[in-house]
C-alpha cells in the first residue's frame, strides 16, 4: 500500500485510482473508489464545530444499508462534517460480528418466512429489525466517540418531540418504564460509529419466536445474547411512528453540540441538514463489493466460532440393568461447516434399532462431512432414526415417550 | 480613429489580444463601442450588495427531500437538488440573501422577466475531486460575466465574492447529490430577472437573484460521439451592436426553432454563422476551436475573437491559456469565414473541429451540412488528437488530479 502511494505520487496525471488498478490493488468491477485523506488526529473541539448532516437511507435491504454503513466508515472523513445515518429494514435478523445464528436465530422459521438473517460488522447481540424499527448510525472520528452523548441525543428527542422519558442504563440500553427500547453496538478504527435500534412500533411477537430458537446439545463459544424484555415506544405515545420518530431525531442531532449540549433551535440552520441517499455503486463506487460481502454464506454462516452439537437420543433400556440406552449424535462445526460428525451407539442397540436403519444412519453421517451446517440436518437424522417403517423401533419409541410424559406428569 | 476605438473594444472584450492580424480588422468596418464593461476592473457597484454574513438558512426536512434517481436518471437540466439560494432586490438595494428548500417563484403576470426577456443567466460546475473535496473552476470569471449580463440588462450589481461564498454555502448543503464517483459533477445556474411588476419597455425597478442546481451523471459514457451541423446562413445568432457577448436570455429562446430545423435534417447541432462570408462563429451554445495546418505547413489553433458576436466562455478561455501555455503552435484568434474553411478541408489542411463549453467540455465535430452539401471533417481521424488531450488536463484540472490554481475548493 505504501509504495503503491509512494509511486503515485510521482505519477502525476494518473488518478490515485488508476494506480491503484495498475499495481492490481482493485478488485475488478470496482469502478472508482473514492480515497480521502489520512483522517488527522486533532481533537474534534479545535477550530470551528464541524458540520453536521442526517443521511437517510432509500434501501430497506439489510445488506444494502450494511454495505452503505461500512462504506462510510471506510471513505469518509468526519472530522469537520458529522453524520448520523438513518435506515430501517424490511423484516430480517442481525445477529452481532462474533454471533451463532443458529444460537440466536430459529434459521428454519426465518427461511420459511423469506427472512434474511445478517451478520453485522460490530460486535454484541441479535436484534430484529422491521420498518417499525429505526436504525440509527452515529458516525464521528475515532477520538470522538462517546455513545452516551448519542443516546443522550435520541433520550431528548423522544422527550421534546413526544414527551415521552426515556432513560439510558449503564450497558447503554435506552429503557423505557423499565423496558428496553434501544440496543447498542459499534465499530473502531480510524473512523468509529455507534450504531443502535429504535423499537418505535415493530412487531414483537414474530420477534419473540425467531430469536428463541431451540439450542440443546449446543455448546458455542460465541457471543451470546442478554435477552431482556422489550417494548414499543408506541406503547408510551400512541402518536408515534418511525418516520415522526426519524425526523424529531434528525432535528436533535442537528441543534446538539460536539460536546452533548442542546444548541437551540438556531444550531440548526447553520449545519447542512438532511439528506436522502440512494446507495447504489453509482453513487457510492465500490458499494457492490461490500454488499457481495454482506450477503454471502460465508460471511453469515461461515464467520460463525467453532461449536459443537451433541444430541442425545433414548431407544430402549437395557433389559437387564434397567438402564436408557441413548444414541448419541455429535457435530463439529467450524466456519459453518461440519468438520467431524460420529455416531454412537451402546451395545444393545441392535436390539432395538435395526440393521438397514444403523446403515442408513452411518451413511448420512459419512456424507455429512465438510458439507455446510444448517438445522434441517438434525431433523433428517430424527427423522432416519424414528422411520415408521421400522415398527420394533416405533413401538418402542411411543412406549418410552409415553413413560417419559407420565413421569413429566407424576414428577 | 476606427482602428483605435476598434482595439478598445477587441482589448475591453475579455482575453489578451494576441496575433490578431489586419486581416481580421478588416472584416469588421462597423465600429462599435461597447459602453458597459472593462473586464477586470470591477465597477462601482450600483445600490450596494447583499452580504454572506447576512444569509439566511432554512433547511429542508426530511419529508420535502426528493428520492434520488439511479445516476443513469440523471438527465441535465431535469432533476434538481432539494435547496435553492435566492436573494431580491429593488431601489432601496438588495434584501437578504436566503438559502431555502426549491420553491416555485411567486412572479406578478405583468413582470417584465416574462414580457421583455430582461433575464440573464449562468453555467458553471462544482466538481467531486479524487480526494473527495468539491471545487469550483475558475467561479470568478462567471462572476464577471454574470456582472456584465447584469449591467447590459440594467439589472443591479453586487460583490461577486459574496455571491461566491453564498454559492459555496449552497453547495457544502447539498453535497450529497455529487456521486461519490470520479466522472459526475453539479451544474450550478446563477440566474437574474427582473421581477417588475409593470409593462412598458423600461428597466426593472425590482429584481431577483437565485441559484438552482442540477446533479449531474457521467457525459461521455461510451467514449466520445463526435455531432454533424446544420450550417444555414439564413439563421444569425448574433449580430454587431448586440448582445450576443452576453448570457442573456433572450440570446437563446429564438434558437430553439433552429435547433428544430437542424434535427429535421438529421443532424445534432447548429452552425452559427455570420456576414456575407459566413464566418464561423459558435456552435450550439458552445465556442468553437479549428486545428489546421496553415500556410507555413505549422500547426495553429484558431478560434472566432471576442468582438461582440462570441460569448466569452470560460472554457474557451481556459483552452486558449492552456495551449499557449504548452507552447507547441500558434495560437490565433481571429475569424474563419466559411471559404477558408472549406478551402482548408479541401486541401486536407483542415485536422480538427470541436466544440468548447462547461457542459461537455469539448465536442468534437464530424460533419457540416452547408447549402445543402455534407462536407466530412476528419476531427476523430488524427493521431493524439488536441480535443483529447484538453479534455485530459482539463478534467485532470476539475477532479483535483492535477493541482492548478484555476480550481477553487469549496471549503
Amino acid at each position: 500500500m505504501q509504495s503503491i502511494l509512494r509511486k503515485s505520487a510521482s505519477c502525476g496525471n494518473l488518478s490515485l485510482f488508476q494506480n491503484f488498478r495498475a499495481a492490481g490493488a482493485v478488485p475488478r468491477g470496482v469502478t472508482a473508489i473514492r480515497f480521502y485523506p489520512a483522517i488527522a488526529s486533532k481533537s474534534s473541539t479545535e477550530g470551528a464545530e464541524p458540520e453536521k448532516s442526517v443521511f437517510i437511507s432509500q434501501s430497506s435491504d439489510i445488506f444494502t444499508n450494511l454495505a452503505l454503513e461500512d462504506w462510510l466508515y471506510k471513505n469518509f472523513d468526519f472530522n469537520k462534517h458529522r453524520v448520523l445515518l438513518l435506515w430501517r429494514n424490511d423484516p430480517c435478523v442481525v445477529i452481532g460480528r462474533h454471533q451463532n445464528p443458529w444460537q440466536e436465530v430459529d434459521v428454519g422459521l426465518a427461511d420459511k418466512n423469506d427472512m434474511k438473517i445478517a451478520r453485522r460488522n460490530s460486535g454484541g447481540g441479535t436484534v430484529y429489525h422491521d420498518r417499525g424499527n429505526l436504525n440509527c448510525t452515529f458516525f464521528t472520528p475515532r477520538n470522538a466517540y462517546d455513545r452516551k452523548t448519542n443516546l443522550d441525543v435520541i433520550c431528548r428527542a423522544l422527550k421534546r418531540q413526544f414527551g415521552v422519558q426515556a432513560d439510558v442504563t449503564p450497558r447503554l440500553d435506552v429503557t423505557l418504564d423499565g423496558y428496553k427500547v434501544s440496543g447498542t453496538a459499534s465499530k473502531l478504527g480510524k473512523n468509529a460509529y455507534h450504531h443502535c435500534t429504535v423499537l418505535v412500533d415493530a412487531d414483537l411477537k414474530k420477534l419473540s419466536k425467531l430469536l428463541n430458537p431451540d439450542t440443546e446439545g449446543m455448546d458455542s463459544r460465541a457471543t451470546k445474547s442478554v435477552k431482556a424484555p422489550v417494548q414499543n415506544i408506541k406503547n408510551a405515545n400512541v402518536t408515534v411512528s418511525p418516520e415522526k420518530v426519524l425526523s424529531s431525531i434528525g432535528y436533535e442531532f442537528l441543534r446538539t453540540t460536539t460536546d452533548g449540549n442542546d444548541g437551540g433551535a438556531q444550531m440548526i440552520e447553520k449545519q447542512r441538514g438532511f439528506h436522502m441517499i440512494n446507495p447504489t455503486n453509482d453513487w457510492f463506487p465500490g458499494l457492490d463489493n461490500l454488499k457481495a460481502e454482506m450477503k454471502s454464506w460465508s460471511w453469515n454462516f461461515g464467520k460463525t466460532p467453532e461449536f459443537s452439537l451433541k444430541k442425545e437420543y433414548l431407544i430402549g433400556q437395557d433389559m437387564d440393568t434397567l438402564e436408557s440406552l441413548n444414541i448419541h449424535f455429535n457435530l463439529q462445526v467450524e466456519n459453518g461447516f461440519i468438520r467431524s460428525a460420529s455416531l454412537q451407539s451402546p451395545s444393545g442397540t441392535r436390539n432395538f434399532v435395526d440393521d438397514t436403519t444403523l446403515s442408513d444412519l452411518s451413511g448420512f453421517i459419512n456424507a455429512l462431512k465438510d458439507r455446510p451446517f444448517h438445522p434441517g440436518i438434525v431433523s433428517t437424522f430424527e427423522g432416519l432414526l424414528f422411520k415408521n417403517s421400522n415398527k420394533a423401533s416405533v413401538s418402542v419409541h411411543e412406549t418410552l415417550e409415553q413413560q417419559a410424559r407420565n413421569y413429566v406428569r407424576n414428577s | 480613429m476606427a482602428t483605435s476605438v476598434l482595439n478598445l473594444v477587441i482589448r475591453s472584450a475579455g482575453s489578451p489580444l494576441r496575433q490578431t492580424g489586419l486581416k481580421s480588422r478588416r472584416a469588421f468596418r462597423l465600429p462599435y463601442v461597447r459602453f458597459y464593461s472593462q473586464q477586470n476592473a470591477l465597477d462601482p457597484l450600483e445600490g450596494g450588495t447583499f452580504k454572506f454574513s447576512e444569509l439566511q438558512v432554512s433547511l429542508a426536512g426530511p419529508e420535502l427531500l426528493k428520492p434520488k434517481p439511479d445516476v443513469s436518471n440523471l438527465i441535465f437540466g431535469k432533476c434538481f437538488t432539494d435547496h435553492m439560494f435566492e436573494v431580491e432586490w429593488n431601489v432601496e438595494g438588495w434584501g437578504p440573501p436566503r438559502i431555502c428548500p426549491l420553491h416555485d417563484l411567486n412572479i406578478h403576470p405583468a413582470a417584465k422577466v416574462l414580457h421583455y426577456a430582461l433575464e440573464l443567466f449562468d453555467g458553471m460546475k462544482a466538481y467531486r475531486g479524487v480526494d473527495g473535496k468539491i471545487r469550483l473552476f475558475r467561479p470568478d470569471l462567471n462572476m464577471q460575466r454574470l456582472l456584465r449580463g447584469s449591467r447590459r440588462c440594467l439589472l443591479p450589481q453586487f460583490d461577486p465574492e459574496e455571491l461566491i461564498s453564498c454559492m459555496k454555502r449552497l453547495i457544502k448543503i447539498e453535497e450529497e447529490w455529487i456521486p461519490h464517483s470520479e466522472t459526475s459533477s453539479l451544474y450550478i445556474r446563477p440566474t437574474v430577472i427582473g421581477t417588475d411588476p409593470s409593462l412598458g419597455v423600461a428597466r426593472s425597478m425590482q429584481a431577483m437573484l437565485y441559484i438552482i442546481l442540477c446533479p449531474v451523471g457521467p457525459y461521455f459514457e461510451t467514449g466520445f460521439k463526435p455531432v454533424n451541423l446544420l450550417a444555414d446562413p439564413k439563421f444569425v445568432r448574433s449580430w454587431p451592436g448586440g448582445s450576443g457577448d452576453v448570457k442573456l436570455g433572450s440570446n437563446y429562446g429564438p434558437t430553439v426553432f433552429v435547433q428544430r430545423a437542424a434535427e429535421n435534417s438529421g443532424l445534432q447541432q447548429v452552425l452559427w454563422l455570420y456576414g456575407d462570408d459566413h464566418q464561423l462563429t459558435e456552435v450550439g451554445t458552445m465556442n468553437i476551436f479549428i486545428l489546421i495546418k496553415n500556410a507555413n505547413g505549422e500547426k495553429e489553433l484558431i478560434t472566432p475573437p471576442l468582438h461582440g458576436l462570441i460569448l466569452p466562455g470560460v472554457t474557451r478561455q481556459s483552452i486558449l491559456e492552456l495551449v499557449r501555455g504548452w507552447n507547441e503552435f500558434k495560437v490565433t484568434e481571429r475569424p474563419v469565414p466559411m471559404k477558408e474553411f472549406l478551402q482548408l478541408k479541401e486541401e486536407k489542411r483542415l485536422l480538427e473541429f470541436f466544440g468548447a463549453g462547461t457542459a461537455c467540455i469539448v465536442c468534437p465535430i464530424s460533419g457540416v451540412s452547408f447549402l445543402g452539401v455534407n462536407h466530412h471533417i476528419p476531427t476523430m481521424e488524427q493521431e493524439d488528437p488536441l480535443y483529447a488531450r484538453v479534455l485530459n488536463t482539463l478534467s485532470g484540472i476539475y477532479y483535483g488530479r492535477i493541482s492548478h490554481e484555476w480550481s477553487v475548493l469549496v471549503d
